[in-house]
């Protein structure tokens, strides 16, 4: 609302939609990642807009790193569990 | 002439020749039209030559103007400067020599040339609209009006108002479209009369003894601006009939053109209006948000901002709020900025990305939670304006007491030391007590110079600023300039910004309100407190965007940005202290949060705001805890979530919803009161699993919803769509719904602006009928309408588990197959032409 930039949630939109012809050429189970990917970082918008980076793509790269890294994570400790026989921990979201 | 003294409310003030017209609603139940005069002045700043011959020249005018050499505060240069008063007679002199200067010296700065008379009268009589008074009057004239309320007084009864009510009969349908029906004209006490368009003489000759009969203070009408008032007048013209609906025979009725214009980002309709003299109309339709706080609402507005009543019916928040800060400034003796000459500052590009950005606004995780607590910030952004001292001449701007004191940082020290732009500017603080020109007031007070002593008669008070029993709101705060968080910006501290003392007492009146409504009993008098609390609210919303908003007098986008970049501070301690307790951290918006830990308890929710609060400075208060609370994913991108979409049943039972289906205006009757009736179902379950439990009884309502609209047993009036034009209905080039029928009924005749609203109906074919028009033989179009509705039950449904193929599954054969083309219809309204 009169605002003079364009927010970090339209910088999100372009950017996907920029690597529209990168996605096409991705064969369909990648597409699927590359769309989970985004919305990994998607999820971490409040945090992209507090880092005011006028390099958005690499704030949003970042939002899929961590979010990657949580769900590695959160497998971690489910695989840990498994294999000590303890009770598998919540699942946590990505 | 004998004077006499009798207390009275001020109903009603205009300017006129002869002064300032006061309508005084006596004890007895009269209504007196007095007189009294009210001198005004306007400021030009320039070169002292160019000053000088500026005098000169309008000595020469002839119109009895004052004209004087004096210095005052010029709030965004943050000092003294010279100027040349011209003072006139009265309000309508005084906008006379404003025109005529602006016209002579287009290029020179102007100041206090647009102000409301009865906001200058207001304040410089220490009295306030619907203010009950004690008046001395010789004749008609004046001659002296003192009150002992305050705008700010928490006990106020409204004036004792006699109201008559006109409107036409059946459900509110404008009548601008076609709708007619009987009118009806009642008043407490009267016998309600319908009378039917048929005989105009009789209806005309009808309103006229009611009004004569009843003598009214107020006419509310149900689109009496639009319509029925231009309507009666031209019938009464046409029949020869005088029509009183003015008090004041020496004034005809004032009729103002509809417009349209943009406002973020959409286009808006503000109807024709039809403004009384000694009377007061109020048109329940255009009153702005008056559904929301009533009249009682509209009498609350009209005392805190100064405006009349007629006026504040009929203007936005922001024109409320700008007005108080107005009357602020008038009251200190600064000047009040006819065109803001200040540019933005400038800024690097990184110090844009810094400070260019709103409210934090986190993405929750779609689903199905429970136990969750959700705490609101109370009033967050103003709060935080009074408590940073936010203001146009405050923020980015230090001065050398300042200085001396060093800066305290926040928290979170800025990354950038405060670079060029925003360094401090020396001087840049309004003048301390010793050299404030209110040490002169009585001097350069406004109509003081007119007849000698009359100031000291009308009771001064010494220092303008204890007028209205506040204190301390001119002493100097004595703190080091504070550093904005994220951006930098230094603010100074020495002395109150006109933006804080605008705020803090409103601010204080709200929290009021509500504490009394709250130790009241379920009753129409804690109904009242409500609204009056309501009211205000809106003011309090407004404040923050009129703080960036380019055309406002006391606004500043640096000022703006200070605020937006305090708010994501402060909400950012709010969410690390929950965390640091153990909270899970599920979302947060601006001024509130969610979040969730295993078995809290009351006393740990209550330590928890009482820490976040301390620790921020600004209040925090417990909105509820969730039985089960519903985030339901994002439409457009599957799975995704969606910041303002939820809702939940809190633990008394209480659904709190936004952004779903039953809370948005533009959704239609029959699917708002279905997905109501589903959510009254879901309030009941005491957790999620029971809320997954009772999804059969929300089934079973939808299976009847759906064969009810099947066989044709709903009624169009519950399918009309509520669509606002964006443009002309000639200039809609894609046939959609909202084109068709927006020309179906500028066809009819109806004229139709920009920003107005059409209802029509969804009819086979891909048609839309418009409903003022529709006919028996018109047939509603089920499938478009079904669709409609399935999205509305996904809403409830997908976070119990259900995706689209699953809901239909549970519909029992009512139109099992999804109807091809349906996935492109959206939501909101806009729907396309067929599927």
């Amino acid at each position: 609302m009169g605002r003079t930039l364009v927010s970090i949630t339209q910088q999100l939109a372009q950017a996907e939609e920029r690597l529209g012809r990168y996605r096409r050429a991705l064969t369909r189970a990648d597409q699927k990642i590359f769309d989970d990917l985004f919305a990994l970082a998607r999820r971490r918008l409040a945090a992209s807009s507090m880092a005011a980076d006028p390099l958005p793509m690499q704030i949003i790269l970042l939002g899929m790193l961590i979010g990657t890294a949580s769900a590695v994570a959160g497998l971690a400790a489910r695989v840990e569990a498994l294999e000590h026989e303890r009770p598998l921990p919540p699942r946590l979201d990505p | 002439m004998n004077a006499r003294s009798l207390p009275a409310w001020i109903l009603d003030l205009y300017p006129a020749p002869e002064g300032m017209v006061l309508w005084l609603k006596t004890d007895d139940g009269r209504a007196l039209r007095a007189v009294d005069e009210l001198p005004m002045s306007f400021f030009i700043a320039a070169e002292p030559s160019i000053l000088r011959a500026a005098w000169k020249e309008i000595s020469g005018w002839k119109k009895g103007l004052l004209l004087a050499r004096e210095r005052r505060f010029e709030i965004h240069r943050g000092e003294e400067i010279d100027l040349l008063s011209v003072t006139a007679p009265g309000p309508l002199p005084y906008r006379a020599a404003v025109r005529e200067a602006l016209a002579r010296w287009p290029d020179l700065a102007f100041y206090n040339a647009d102000l409301d008379p009865a906001l200058v009268y207001a304040v410089e009589r220490n009295v306030f609209p619907l203010a009950e008074c004690q008046v001395t009057l010789e004749g008609a004239r004046v001659r002296a009006i003192t009150t002992g309320r305050t705008r700010w007084d928490l006990a106020a009864e409204p004036p004792p108002f006699r109201i008559l009510t006109l409107r036409l009969t059946g459900e509110l349908r404008d009548p601008s479209h076609g709708y007619r029906a009987p009118l009806e004209i009642t008043a407490p006490g009267m016998p309600a009369q319908t009378c039917a368009w048929d005989d105009p003489r009789e209806l005309v000759e009808a309103v006229r003894s009611a009004i004569l009969a009843y003598d009214p203070d107020i006419l509310l009408t149900a689109w009496g601006d639009s319509f029925l008032l231009p309507e009666l007048i031209a019938l009464a013209r046409r029949s020869g009939i005088d029509l009183p609906l003015n008090r004041d025979a020496r004034r005809s009725v004032l009729r103002k053109g509809e417009r349209s214009y943009f406002s973020y980002g959409r286009i808006v309709h503000r109807p024709s209006s039809v403004w009384l003299f000694g009377r007061l109309h109020i048109d329940r339709q255009t009153a702005f948000l008056a559904d929301e706080y009533g009249l009682d609402g509209l009498v609350e507005l009209a005392r805190t901002t100064l405006q009349p009543l007629q006026q504040v019916a009929r203007t936005s928040s922001g024109t409320g709020i700008s007005a108080m800060q107005t009357a602020e400034a008038y009251r200190r003796g600064w000047l009040i900025p006819y065109r803001k000459r200040t540019p933005e500052d400038f800024k690097t590009a990184l110090e844009l990305v810094r400070g260019d950005k709103g409210g934090l606004t986190f993405q929750p995780e779609p689903g199905l939670y429970e136990h969750v607590l959700e705490l609101d910030f109370a009033s967050m952004y103003p709060s935080l304006m009074v408590k940073f001292n936010l203001s146009a001449e405050t923020v980015g701007r230090t001065c050398p007491k300042c200085e001396s004191r060093g800066p305290i940082g926040p928290r979170d020290r800025p990354q950038v030391a405060p670079s060029s732009p925003h360094s401090p500017s020396p001087s840049a603080c309004p003048p301390s007590d010793e050299h404030r020109w209110t040490a002169d007031a009585k001097t350069s007070r406004v109509g003081v110079c007119w007849e000698k002593g009359k100031g000291d008669e009308r009771g001064e008070k010494g220092e303008r600023g204890d007028e209205e029993g506040r204190t301390n709101d001119a002493a100097e705060l004595g703190a080091p300039p504070r550093i904005i968080p994220e951006i930098g910006y230094p603010v100074c501290q020495c002395r109150k910004g006109i933006v804080p003392l605008t705020l803090a007492p409103l601010l204080e009146k709200r929290l009021a309100l509500k504490k009394a409504a709250r130790a009241l009993p379920e009753g129409p008098e804690r109904e009242v407190l409500r609204r009056r609390q309501v009211a205000l609210k809106w003011l309090l919303v407004t404040c923050f965007g009129y703080l960036g908003y380019k055309n406002a007098r006391f606004g500043r986008i640096e000022a703006h940005e200070s605020t937006t970049a305090c708010g994501r501070d402060t909400l950012l301690r709010a969410k690390e202290i929950a965390e640091e307790r153990g909270y899970l951290f599920l979302h947060a918006l601006t001024d509130a949060l969610w979040i969730y830990k295993e078995g809290s308890t009351d006393a740990d929710h209550q330590a928890l705001v009482e820490e976040i609060g301390r620790d921020t400075g600004v209040r925090i208060d417990i909105e509820g805890l969730y039985r089960w609370l519903a985030f339901p994913p994002s439409r457009q991108y599957a799975g995704n979530p969606v910041a303002n979409r939820y809702f939940g049943a809190f633990e008394d039972g209480k659904i709190k919803m936004r952004g779903i289906e039953a809370r948005r205006h533009d959704t239609i009757r029959w699917i708002r009161e279905a997905q109501a009736e589903m959510l009254e179902v879901l309030a009941r379950a005491r957790n999620a699993a029971e809320y997954r439990a009772r999804m059969a009884e929300v089934f079973a309502i939808a299976r009847g919803k759906l064969a009810d609209l099947q066989r044709g047993a709903v009624p169009p009036r519950m399918l009309a769509i509520l669509h606002r034009l964006s443009q002309p209905p000639e200039e809609y080039r894609a046939n959609l719904p909202v084109a068709l029928a927006a020309r179906a009924l500028a066809a009819s005749g109806v004229h139709l602006a920009p920003g107005e609203s059409v209802e029509f109906v969804l009819t086979l074919g891909g048609g839309a009928r418009p409903y003022d028009i529709w006919r028996a033989t018109d047939r509603v179009d089920a499938a478009r309408y079904r669709e409609l509705f399935l999205r509305m039950l996904e809403s409830l449904a997908v976070p119990a588990g259900y995706d689209r193929a699953a809901i239909l599954a549970r519909l029992d054969g009512i139109w099992q197959d999804p109807l091809p083309g349906m996935e492109r219809v959206a939501t909101g309204g806009l729907l396309p032409a067929a599927a």
